[in-house]
């Protein structure tokens, strides 16, 4: 599965959500939705703008970690 | 303006639709009954659509014919009474089907006028068209077979001029007849299916950010 570590970045950053959605460009409902990873898809222009914003790279907002195999 | 454009259509479109069904259901109501019941009566044995249902009537009459006599007032009576009850049977069957599917219609036509065409309920409904239009169909031509089994089985009955070959290419056309409602049904289950692929998509367009 695929994690998002935007609320670790947010924080590392000191911004709210309010603020980050503003300087996005996205709406809250659309943030939250992404936050709490329950986004089917995320677009590269929308990466792109939450990497410029929080001065990060990609991989310090996604994060890919195994499935546990059923023993 | 788009949306008052759209609403004003699905308005026109349902007072229209309604009062169309209405008229249809009273008029195919009252036909469907008395055809039913004209074709099942003792003289029609063997006129096309509606010879099963007459062939009932002889299979569940005769034991009473054969108590009191073809001619009792009974009997006569009894057979009446059965066959209003099979013209009842048989309308209702029909009248159920079209009723319905064209209340299905209905809800499709709200549907597809709204804002959200791609939904699951309609997706559903026109499954549920398609199920109805591929069974309906597949009743009556199990019943044909039925009949088709017992003509062929039974040497002695009906005209002389209908023999096994003839039957056998009455109930051919019968099967091409029905394989008409078949591909309809096929159609209105793959246009369910669209609906629902449509539903998911949008689901994953709503949940890309």
């Amino acid at each position: 599965m695929i994690r998002i570590n935007l609320d670790v970045m947010m924080a590392r950053r000191k911004m709210s959500l309010t603020e980050l959605a503003e300087k996005v460009g996205l709406t809250m409902s659309n943030l939250s939705v992404l936050k709490t990873e329950k986004a089917r898809a995320i677009r590269f222009s929308t990466l792109e703008s939450i990497c410029k914003v929080l001065e990060c790279q990609p991989g310090d907002i996604l994060e890919y970690i195994p499935d546990k195999k059923p023993e | 303006m788009k949306t008052n454009n759209s609403k004003r259509i699905l308005l026109l479109s349902l007072s229209f639709f309604n009062i169309m069904f209405g008229i249809f259901i009273g008029i195919a109501g009252l036909s469907i009954f008395f055809l039913v019941y004209d074709l099942a009566s003792p003289g029609y044995y063997y006129r096309g659509f509606f010879m099963i249902l007459s062939r009932l009537g002889i299979q569940l009459t005769s034991p009473i014919h054969d108590y009191y006599g073809d001619y009792g007032i009974f009997a006569s009576f009894t057979s009446k009474y059965v066959t209003t009850f099979l013209a009842f049977f048989y309308s209702s069957i029909f009248l159920t089907a079209i009723l319905y599917v064209l209340n299905q219609i209905r809800s499709i036509l709200k549907i597809s006028y709204s804002d959200t065409p791609f939904t699951m309920k309609a997706s559903m409904s026109l499954k549920k068209i398609g199920t109805v239009i591929l069974f309906v169909p597949m009743f009556f031509l199990i019943l044909w077979f039925a009949l088709y089994i017992n003509m062929v089985s039974k040497s002695n009955f009906g005209p002389s001029f209908w023999n096994h070959w003839s039957w056998a290419i009455f109930f051919l056309k019968i099967a091409l007849y029905c394989l008409y409602y078949a591909i309809l049904g096929i159609f209105f289950f793959a246009l369910g299916e669209v609906f629902n692929r449509g539903h998911q998509l949008k689901q994953e367009n709503d949940l890309t950010v």
